[in-house]
């Protein structure tokens, strides 16, 4: 090998050696830039506070964000597919909410029926009185004929009547006209239920008692005759007037058939065939046809006087 | 009440909290109402007819609600009784240490009423315990249904 190429040789390795002593240096300062972003990194992982101020505005930004968009688009789903669902389904839809709609419109048909009597009874009281029977009679003083209409067709009935020992609940006769659960049982549940709102509500010295139950369309009409009671179960639009028929009606059964029993003899009498007697043939006197007759029997004691006077 | 003319009775169950009374109304009777009536008004009523010596008699059945008889329970609710069944449970003395007291009470209450006594529970003990109890009582099991059925004829026949 001669000089010059030894002579090569050995500037290429000095050229090797500071290609290395570069490297290394290159090398010391990449891992001095690594070193100090881990630094920074680890700083900032260390020190939660920064971290949430930077995370948490930008995790709000993105639940904002995400609403905006389930409103704009999901809502508008939603609502489509609910419109879709009550197209194809509708029988069953109806089935669904009739039970509970259905109920609601006869509660409030019925309620509403009921203002409207009690509205064209106060019309009649108040247009009706005694003194102007002579000058009005032959007229309906401005009620419509419809009005007398829709409160013959809400016309309420009479379902049930029982009489029952007020101690023990025991029933001692029942008149009805539905085939419902077991009367001996219902006599019982509204003695307790009597003794149970009476015991609870019940002030010092009040001598009140449970006297009208409702149950959407029905009320339970309860009347106390000494040691018995009276209930009557009716359905449909029980104005005042009704509902005062029914008592005087309750009274007169009770005066004719519950005056002198007080022996706990007689507690298993039956008083079925009474009572069926008794209501069978019920009819609400309206308060026109009430005032009527009472006119026609006072003219009546008034005539009864003059008429001999004037044939004398 | 049934067409047919027939003696009615209202009978009250009485005893501490959880002796059975519920279960030996269950057992027993044909026509009952929901348990809720029992939470709410603190009575259910239920209804058996039963046969004493060709005699029907329509047993009403008030199982009354109340963890101590002389307490609790809603006065009202004895008013009338004919007849009485006070229940206690075999498996805890406390159910029947003051039987005698109870049932003195429950004679000044209602001293026309006829009085059975009950021990529940039987199938629970091997040996049904010594009672020391005004007068004979019953040892029955609602759950297998042992001398139900006897307990109210028993009763019923008291009450003809």
């Amino acid at each position: 090998m001669s000089d010059d190429l030894n002579d090569k040789f050995s500037k290429v390795d000095v050229f090797f050696e500071m290609f290395e002593e570069m490297l290394e240096r290159q090398n010391k300062y990449v891992r001095r830039l690594i070193e100090k972003e881990l630094e920074e990194l680890k700083q900032t992982f260390s020190d939660q506070h920064p971290l949430r101020e930077v995370v948490v505005p930008a995790i709000d930004e993105r639940i904002v964000k995400i609403k905006a968009e389930l409103n704009d688009v999901s809502g508008d789903t939603i609502v489509k597919a609910i419109r879709k669902q009550i197209k194809e389904s509708q029988s069953d839809m109806i089935d669904a909410l009739f039970p509970i709609i259905g109920k609601l419109i006869k509660k409030y048909i019925s309620v509403e029926m009921e203002r409207l009597s009690e509205n064209i009874n106060r019309q009649i009281d108040n247009t009706f009185s005694f003194a102007s029977i002579k000058r009005e009679f032959l007229s309906l003083f401005g009620i419509k004929e419809k009005d007398q209409l829709l409160k013959q067709a809400a016309a309420p009935t009479i379902e049930e009547v029982y009489v029952i020992y007020q101690d023990s609940g025991l029933l001692l006769g029942q008149y009805t006209l539905t085939d419902i659960t077991d009367h001996d049982l219902i006599a019982g549940m509204l003695t307790a239920i009597k003794s149970f709102v009476k015991d609870t509500f019940q002030q010092e010295g009040e001598t009140g008692d449970l006297d009208t139950i409702e149950y959407g369309t029905f009320k339970i009409i309860l009347t106390n005759f000494h040691r018995y009671y009276l209930v009557v179960v009716v359905s449909g639009v029980v104005d005042l007037h009704f509902k005062e028929n029914v008592l005087e009606h309750m009274r007169t059964f009770g005066e004719q058939h519950l005056a002198e029993l007080s022996s706990e003899a007689l507690q298993n009498k039956d008083f079925s065939s009474n009572l069926k007697d008794h209501w069978q043939h019920f009819k609400n006197v309206d308060p026109l046809t009430k005032r009527a007759n009472e006119f026609t029997s006072h003219v009546k004691q008034k005539s009864n006087f003059d008429w001999k006077f004037w044939r004398w | 009440m049934s067409s047919q003319a027939m003696l009615s009775k209202k009978v009250i169950l009485i005893g501490n909290f959880g002796v059975g009374k519920t279960s030996l109304t269950e057992r027993f009777v044909h026509k009952r109402f929901s348990d809720e009536y029992l939470t709410t008004l603190g009575v259910r009523i239920d209804k058996k007819e039963v046969v004493v010596a060709h005699t029907k008699i329509n047993l009403v059945i008030w199982d009354i609600a109340g963890e101590v008889t002389q307490k609790k329970v809603n006065k009202s609710y004895y008013l009338g009784a004919s007849g009485v069944i006070y229940v206690f449970d075999l498996t805890r003395p406390v159910t029947y240490a003051s039987i005698t007291a109870e049932i003195s009470y429950v004679k000044e209450t209602l001293p026309q009423a006829k009085v059975v006594l009950v021990g529940n529970k039987l199938d629970l003990v091997e040996e049904a315990p010594t009672v020391e109890a005004p007068f004979h009582y019953h040892l029955t099991s609602a759950k297998t249904g042992e001398s139900v059925e006897a307990v109210f004829q028993d009763l019923a026949t008291k009450l003809i």
